[in-house]
């Protein structure tokens, strides 16, 4: 080995630098005293800003990004509020008296919350009543107190006009109330949620066998929030208590494991104060950073301690022996910086990769846990050097319970005895499970990632699938000139577009403008009924007629038009209704939909082909995401392969480097297929699992490597390599499996989570942990026999 | 006994400034200084004008109409009738309104030309776009003095500020705040609030003219603050003197 490789290795290093170092743990008093306020301060910098913490799902694309701005401009037209979907199964048929008279009591209780726009249900939907010489536009309540209805009339119309099957099941047993909740953040939606449901569950309490469920878009983000809210002091609470045993039993005692529990917390206070320092809200994909966070800054600790009792147990340490506490401790801290450093870049890099993501959440994952996973650095090697410096208590090393030095004998005897074997059948295990990839789908709704099936959210929408119309929407924005919808001409073109939307499997209805021009124009054309479709022939009419419907606008300018046509009739919207879609149901849609889109004439509103149609809403919003999580896939685990190959090659050298890099893939390999194999799409959190997957096991890798190198570096790695192999396996057993069982100790707090991504995303990472601690302590030392053999 | 069953704060196109110099000093309270405004406005029975409004959504898109305007005051009555003629494919259609002096809703007729249809409208709820502009029914046929306690908050040598606050809770507004101009007893600027206590829009009077004796607004912006837009109302051609025949305001003009 050349004098550089010996310096890489850690080594050899200037005597200088020990002795001032060894001088440092001796010193007195005042230096402590410094040094433990500078880790005081460092965690208190970090915990400083942790009330500022927020919490929001909402945000998941950049503002500018073409897809939200699109959403954006769709709501701006035509959805300003928040829909807040109340389904009320009725103990009754609808139309007896008193349950019409409960439903609209509830209309009014709701209508009167803060923060509620307006609301739409059975009673207070719009009609257009002909009454010979007057027309009515009234809500069939209004009609019913003004005697313009009565019971059977009301019942007549209703199940005739396009209500029906949307406010009202066809067995007029679910009414739905659409609440129109103003956009105002997380904060002010939780506000409004919870007096609607407040309001709802008290006026349903009062009949019996009456039950109220909550969907759309406003009780979905709002039950995503919540659920993110909970979890977060669950899962920390859990992580404490998981920690709390796990360290005793690691560590050995109490003390050693209060100093790191307690560095530990100072690591996740950090990570948390980040968060909240760079106004970065926790979500549902963050709540996992946290635990992460505190286990891999145990990890380190368990390395550094596992090094201070190897020294401490006769060990022979290239030379530095244990002469007094001062030296042992400047051993320990020259053995473990680097490695702990290696390590927690290399996490870093793993976590942090996702900072290239389009998508907010990812981002925000990446970026923040790559700076709180360095920031947890020098607070958790810091606590347990300056502990093992400052408390001579945790200096006493416990008696091991287990026989780590037969275990790493036992686990080194194959990969010595049969490394081309066990090398092989590492690989074809990888590549048999990796080929599940092939299979490889996303899935991105939200309802089906984030939520367990018999959890009330997805009940509700399902209660909306089944009587309701669907809980899904497609939205087709047809754009023109100024007025351009204004026109016959355009009008018939929309009319042959729903026709044609409308035929498509899964779309159960399809709402625009036809529906209240075609009521207006039997209004005034004598058909003075709902059921009546014809359509006004001349631009004339419509625009009469259109002019005659924007008399319906009310104070917040929403008319019967307002949901279709936007302001200067420039654009026209259809809203396709369907169920609850998975990806690819909704992939299908899509593509039926822009196959009916494309027939759209724009030369007849004055358009370009370009700038014509445009297919939104936040159900395709959200599929649109899946795209960004296949390429947030790709790009982190490249990036994170090529960060950590670069790693691995520069401090340990082209062979054992590239040993390292195979060691890692081979579990990542068999990971992600499983993933697949066992038929789980990609979400959100799956596309996390390889790169943590990748960026915690590669530590294991590092610590071997780096204690492999060290012993080739004493003793000459080419003449004794199984013995640098035997030797690194006995020092690195201990700690890697224990930080290993630690991972999987912390993954399982994330799983006990109630959202079903955690859950998925646990149980994933903690098998490639074990993949990896088996491709650590058995793979990589058979192939750095495979690639040492030549030289041997 | 004085009739306080008028239309108080009748605004952009009902609203005329207060007789010139007529101004009394000082008022015994707000419903005295608001029952003069109304007062005042209704100096002549007899009103038309060429109206243009233009509608300005949150986006700064805009859309114009235009339209002459007939306003005829009645015994026990007031008849208004709008005839559009911009945009070109609305030119004709016509919107009655009658609104007898005891009551708070109009009744509405509508003229669509295309079809030769005339349909009486009850859909006259008073919180309902004007023609979907950003002033609302009840802007334009005034709010009776009696359903609101007014009160005078401030006032100095130019300016009265009242408060007037609905007697009945379910009013779409739970507060509004006006801002008289003393001498010529014209509102200067009205903010409303919503039921839940936030500003809702306000009326900008932007310019007054003397006409006949008469302070009229003939150019007004109603600022809605919640949804963004705003609608900008101007009159022109405006005479007071000529006598409005009063078939031109019932359905014979209507259908015209």
């Amino acid at each position: 080995m050349s004098a550089r490789d010996e310096r890489r290795a850690g080594a050899v290093e200037p005597a200088g630098r020990v002795q001032r170092l060894e001088r440092f743990f001796r010193t007195g008093r005042g230096a402590r005293i410094v040094a433990v306020l500078i880790w005081c301060a460092l965690a208190a910098a970090a915990a400083a800003h942790l009330p500022r913490l927020s919490f929001d799902n909402d945000t998941w694309l950049p503002a500018a990004h073409p897809l939200r701005a699109e959403l954006e401009s769709f709501r701006a037209a035509f959805e300003p509020d928040e829909a807040l979907l109340v389904a009320v199964e009725l103990p009754a048929d609808f139309f007896a008296r008193e349950m019409t008279r409960a439903i609209r009591q509830l209309d009014a209780a709701i209508a009167a919350l803060p923060a509620v726009r307006h609301v739409l249900s059975p009673a207070t939907a719009t009609t257009i009543i002909d009454r010979g010489d007057a027309l009515e536009i009234i809500s069939f309540g209004d009609a019913l107190d003004k005697g313009f209805l009565d019971a059977d009339s009301f019942r007549q119309r209703f199940d005739r006009s396009p209500y029906a099957g949307k406010l009202l099941s066809a067995d007029h047993r679910v009414a739905a109330l659409r609440v129109a909740v103003e956009r105002g953040g997380a904060e002010a939606r939780a506000m409004a949620v919870a007096a609607v449901v407040d309001t709802v569950r008290r006026h349903v309490e009062t009949h019996d066998g009456a039950a109220a469920h909550f969907a759309g878009e406003a009780a979905l983000k709002d039950e995503l929030n919540r659920a993110t809210r909970a979890q977060l002091p669950k899962l920390l609470a859990l992580a404490a208590l998981a920690l709390a045993v796990f360290l005793r039993l690691a560590c050995g005692n109490w003390r050693r494991a209060a100093l790191v529990f307690t560095a530990a917390g100072a690591a996740v206070a950090a990570c948390l104060g980040l968060l909240a320092a760079r106004g970065w809200p926790m979500n549902a994909v963050l709540l996992a950073l946290p635990v992460m966070v505190a286990v891999i800054a145990v990890a380190d600790a368990l390395h550094i301690l596992a090094r201070w009792d190897g020294l401490g147990g006769g060990e022979a340490d290239d030379g530095h022996g244990d002469s007094d506490d001062a030296s042992r401790l400047t051993a320990t801290v020259r053995q473990t910086w680097l490695p702990c450093l290696g390590a927690s870049v290399t996490s870093a890099v793993g976590f942090g990769a996702f900072a290239v993501s389009e998508l907010i959440p990812l981002r925000h994952f990446g970026l923040a846990s790559a700076a709180a996973i360095l920031y947890a650095y020098p607070l958790i090697v810091g606590a347990v050097w300056g502990g093992l410096w400052l408390a001579p208590g945790l200096r006493r090393s416990p008696r091991p319970r287990i026989a780590w030095k037969k275990l790493a004998a036992a686990a080194y005897h194959p990969s010595a005895a049969h490394a081309g074997r066990v090398a092989l059948a590492a690989l074809l295990i990888a590549a048999l499970l990796g080929g599940g990839l092939i299979t490889l789908r996303t899935e991105t709704n939200f309802l089906t990632v984030f939520f367990a099936e018999d959890s009330r959210v997805r009940r509700a929408f399902d209660v909306v699938d089944a009587g309701l119309g669907g809980s899904g929407r497609v939205e087709v924005t047809l754009h023109g000139g100024a007025a351009a919808f204004a026109s016959a001409a355009a009008l018939a073109q929309v009319e042959s577009l729903a026709t044609r939307a409308t035929a498509i499997d899964s779309v159960n209805q399809v709402d625009s403008y036809l529906l209240p021009v075609a009521m207006a124009h039997a209004a005034f054309t004598g058909g003075g009924d709902n059921g009546e479709t014809a359509l006004p022939a001349t631009d004339a009419a419509l625009a009469q007629e259109l002019l005659f419907l924007s008399l319906s606008r009310g104070e917040a300018q929403r008319g019967v038009l307002s949901p279709y046509l936007d302001f200067d009739h420039s654009s026209a919207r259809l809203s396709l209704q369907t169920a609850n879609l998975d990806s690819a149901a909704l992939q299908q849609t899509l593509a039926a939909t822009a196959a009916v889109a494309a027939d759209f004439e724009p030369a007849a509103v004055g358009a370009t082909a370009a700038e014509s149609v445009t297919i939104t809403g936040l159900n395709v919003f959200i599929h649109h995401l899946g795209q960004l999580v296949l390429r947030t896939q790709a790009f982190s685990i490249a990036l994170t392969l090529a960060i950590i190959a670069a790693l691995l090659l520069v401090q340990f050298g082209w062979r054992a480097g590239a040993c390292g890099l195979i060691a890692n893939l081979l579990p990542l390999a068999a990971t992600a297929g499983l993933v697949a194999w066992l038929g789980h799409p990609f979400d959100f959190a799956a596309i996390l699992i390889a790169g943590v997957t990748l960026g915690l096991s590669v530590d294991d890798t590092i610590h071997f490597l780096h204690h492999y190198r060290r012993g080739g570096a004493g003793r000459g790695i080419d003449a004794d390599g199984d013995d640098s192999r035997a030797r690194a396996l006995n020092r690195t057993a201990r700690p890697i499996v224990l930080t290993s069982a630690l991972f999987c100790c912390g993954l399982a707090v994330v799983g006990a989570s109630d959202l079903v991504v955690l859950r998925k995303f646990a149980a994933f990472t903690a098998f490639g942990i074990t993949a990896a601690l088996l491709a650590t302590l058995v793979v990589l030392p058979a192939l750095l026999k495979l690639v040492g053999r030549g030289r041997e | 006994m004085r009739r306080r069953n008028k239309p108080a704060l009748a605004l952009a196109l009902t609203l005329t400034a207060a007789a010139p110099l007529a101004v009394a000093d000082e008022f015994a309270d707000g419903e005295a200084v608001m029952q003069a405004v109304f007062d005042q406005a209704r100096r002549h029975a007899n009103q038309s004008a060429e109206v243009e409004l233009v509608i300005v959504d949150s986006g700064g898109r805009e859309r114009a109409r235009g339209f002459r305007y007939l306003h005829k005051i009645l015994p026990q009555r007031t008849k208004s009738l709008i005839k559009f003629h911009r945009p070109a494919s609305v030119k004709g259609t016509g919107l009655l309104s009658e609104t007898p002096d005891d009551a708070d809703r109009a009744t509405q007729w509508i003229y669509l030309p295309a079809l030769r249809a005339v349909k009486r409208l009850n859909a006259d709820d008073q919180n309902n776009s004007f023609i979907g502009s950003d002033f609302s029914n009840g802007d334009i046929a005034g709010r009776q003095v009696s359903r609101d306690n007014h009160e005078i908050t401030s006032q100095d040598a130019a300016k009265i500020h009242i408060r007037s606050t609905p007697k009945d809770a379910g009013d779409a507004y739970s507060r509004i705040d006006s801002v008289v101009l003393r001498d010529i007893l014209v509102p200067e600027r009205i903010v409303f609030y919503d039921r839940n206590g936030d500003k809702l829009k306000t009326l900008s009077n932007k310019r007054v003219r003397k006409i006949d004796g008469m302070y009229l607004v003939v150019e007004a912006v109603m600022t809605n603050h919640q949804s963004g837009g705003a609608t900008r109302l101007t009159k022109t051609r405006i005479d007071l003197a000529r006598d409005i025949d009063p078939r031109r305001v019932g359905m014979q003009g209507l259908r015209m």
